[in-house]
């Protein structure tokens, strides 16, 4: 599990490309938004939540989306699958890389894009937060996504209108944690269903993620 | 009769008789008698007027879409553990006929939500968890035109689909709290238990109608599908023949 | 250091490709010692029995299955399948690529060791992107000593390989034969005798 980690890291390192445009979008998304909104400071502040959200979700959805593909196409994929290393353990290892390579850099622009947006300070860590909270459930079903896409080369759009019903819960529950958000929320209703979102996306995304890279590899003639 | 039908041949010679008596007989019957006790032999609703009638055509075809999931589910779950290739035709059937009674759903409500709401959309929770429907609908379907070779389509799909059904409840669940947030529930639901039954007997009559239409086109569905793969694998002479030789 | 007994059965099995059968009826084992090559033109379906024997693809028709040895053995862990590609990272040098595979594989060879004996000695800190065509060969090579699997199930290993690397190759598969493992090698030049029990498979224009 280390090892695939590690080389998750070294790759992402080595090519900046595989992340750096999640998080250049994410600010252009919002910068956009502003545009088209208009740049008046209650209606912008009123939207915020909202905004992070869904400039989040697209960030995440079109640079995830391709995530199995390369390995699955260069045959890297069935390798692993070979190796006789668990694929709990593989898949469990590629969630946390995509968390920390595609979520870490926006969960640190997040605060500051709030700020832009004029939340305060208390406010732009609320959205921080729970986007932390709900990240398990974001990673898990974007991740399945990807492997039920990774052998089509086009996958984009589809991929959008595949993941998005799934996250359409965790898109309720994190804008409102977010909006309601004060120091005794760590206990909050919608802290609580987000939690129970992450548990569910677990339970029924690393075996579907498992099949859908197996049924990629395998093939019945 | 399950096993019966997991025959391919079996099932076209069942389909044969089957068809023409669900989609002739019971369908037509049904609907016409539907059609005759809810434009006719029920009373106009007291605030609404006329304009109630819309759901006999609305609320079944709702009905139907997630009736059509369920079934979607079942046949996954078969195709899934069995890999047999009539559960693959048959979920896919269902998919298409569930994603046309989704828009049925969203397009009666529409018309009847600008008589009764004044608007022709209205963000609720039922509204919007019904769009979110026919969007995971339009994915599954997607997936099947999209992923080649077949076998492999059906499995992806199945997978999606069986997902879906877990997380349908919750999206359900999660939509309705979200408008509930925003907007109290404004609209008591008709089709509830307390319905006069003038009202009820019309409503399941369609329910119905539409049931059997469901049984009929899922049934073409499915024998268009076993004939294609039928008309595509003929060949069952290898291209290559073995031979073992010491080196 | 000898790897452990297996036996792969093919019994009776037919395979298509899309809508066209491939072949039908086709048997044969392959056990501790075996070397068998799989010779026919392309498209006659070599690359499908590799994917067979590699648990990647489920026969049509026929049974593909597993003699053991040992009770708690795992058919997965037995093989090592190189397909026509190459899957190696571009971004990462050789030797980071065999780390990550020996700690994939849990194997206990020793890096340089296989390094040398595929000739890459020198490459340790090329990024494989930078290897040559015949390079990246090399390195699979490498790949499948870490391995440390009985069998080995090979796609077009040999081509694309100079003359002393082919000569490598061989000696590196007969030392695997001698230590008890077996091949099953798909390729469109010669494959030389090795072992006493070494076939030929060949696929031909029914």
């Amino acid at each position: 599990m280390d090892a695939l980690i590690a080389r998750d890291l070294r790759l992402a390192g080595a090519d900046l490309s595989s992340w750096l445009p999640g998080l250049l979008f994410f600010v252009f998304f919002i910068m956009v938004s502003v545009i088209a909104i208009g740049p008046e400071a209650r209606i912008l502040r009123d939207m915020a939540g909202g905004l992070i959200w869904l400039a989040l979700l697209f960030s995440l959805i079109l640079k995830v989306s391709d995530l199995f593909q390369r390995d699955m196409m260069t045959g890297m994929t069935e390798q692993i699958f070979l190796s006789g290393q668990s694929k709990l353990q593989f898949v469990i290892a590629k969630a946390v890389s995509v968390f920390l390579i595609h979520l870490i850099p926006l969960l640190i622009i997040i605060p500051i894009v709030g700020f832009v947006l004029g939340l305060e300070a208390q406010q732009g860590w609320a959205m921080t937060l729970s986007v932390l909270v709900a990240a398990p459930a974001l990673i898990f079903y974007v991740l399945m996504t990807a492997a039920i896409l990774s052998r089509q080369r086009t996958g984009g759009f589809i991929a959008v209108i595949m993941v998005l019903p799934f996250l359409i819960p965790i898109l309720i529950f994190g804008v409102a944690a977010a909006e309601s958000a004060d120091s005794s929320s760590l206990y909050s209703v919608e802290i609580k269903a987000l939690l129970g979102l992450n548990l569910i996306s677990m339970s029924v995304g690393i075996p579907a993620i498992v099949a859908a890279l197996k049924a990629n590899i395998h093939q019945v003639t | 009769m399950i096993n019966y039908l997991a025959n391919p041949s079996n099932f076209l010679r069942f389909q044969r008789i089957a068809t023409p008596v669900i989609g002739l007989v019971i369908f037509l019957t049904s609907l016409a008698l539907g059609l005759w006790l809810s434009l006719y032999a029920s009373p106009a609703d007291e605030t609404q007027g006329e304009v109630v009638r819309i759901m006999y055509v609305h609320v079944p075809a709702a009905w139907g879409s997630m009736m059509a999931y369920t079934a979607l589910t079942i046949a996954s779950i078969t195709s899934f553990v069995w890999r047999h290739r009539l559960a693959d035709s048959a979920a896919r059937a269902f998919a298409k006929v569930g994603i046309v009674f989704a828009f049925l759903a969203l397009a009666t409500g529409s018309i009847w939500g600008k008589p009764t709401w004044g608007t022709w959309w209205q963000w609720d929770g039922r509204t919007t968890s019904m769009l979110v429907f026919f969007f995971i609908y339009a994915a599954y379907l997607l997936i099947w035109s999209m992923v080649k070779p077949w076998n492999r389509a059906a499995r992806l799909a199945a997978i999606l689909a069986m997902v879906g059904s877990i997380n349908i409840p919750i999206i359900k669940f999660s939509v309705e709290w979200w408008s509930s947030l925003h907007q109290p529930a404004t609209l008591s639901y008709i089709g509830a238990p307390g319905m006069p039954s003038e009202l009820l007997r019309p409503l399941l009559m369609m329910a119905w109608a539409y049931a059997s239409l469901f049984a009929w086109a899922s049934l073409m569905f499915i024998k268009a599908d076993v004939m294609a793969l039928r008309a595509r694998r003929q060949s069952s002479r290898p291209i290559s023949s073995v031979t073992i030789k010491k080196l | 250091m000898t790897l452990p007994d297996h036996r792969l059965c093919f019994r009776n099995v037919a395979a298509r490709r899309g809508n066209s059968l491939l072949f039908a009826g086709l048997n044969f084992d392959l056990t501790g010692g075996d070397l068998i090559w799989l010779q026919g033109p392309n498209g006659s379906g070599k690359t499908t029995i590799l994917r067979l024997a590699a648990g990647f693809l489920v026969p049509e028709k026929g049974e593909v299955f597993w003699k053991l040895e040992a009770q708690d053995a795992v058919p997965e862990e037995l093989v090592a399948y190189q397909g026509h590609q190459d899957p190696l990272d571009t971004e990462l040098t050789v030797s980071q690529t065999l780390n990550f595979w020996t700690d994939m594989y849990n194997s206990q060879m020793d890096i340089a060791k296989c390094l040398t004996l595929a000739g890459l000695a020198n490459k340790q800190t090329v990024a494989c992107g930078k290897l040559s065509a015949g390079q990246k060969r090399r390195l699979v090579l490498a790949r499948l000593l870490i391995s440390n699997r009985p069998v080995w199930l090979l796609d077009e290993t040999a081509t694309m390989i100079d003359s002393g690397g082919e000569h490598l190759f061989h000696s590196i598969l007969s030392d695997h034969l001698k230590r008890g493992g077996s091949a099953l090698l798909a390729a469109h030049r010669p494959v030389q005798k090795i072992g006493a029990t070494a076939s030929r498979l060949v696929l031909g224009a029914a």
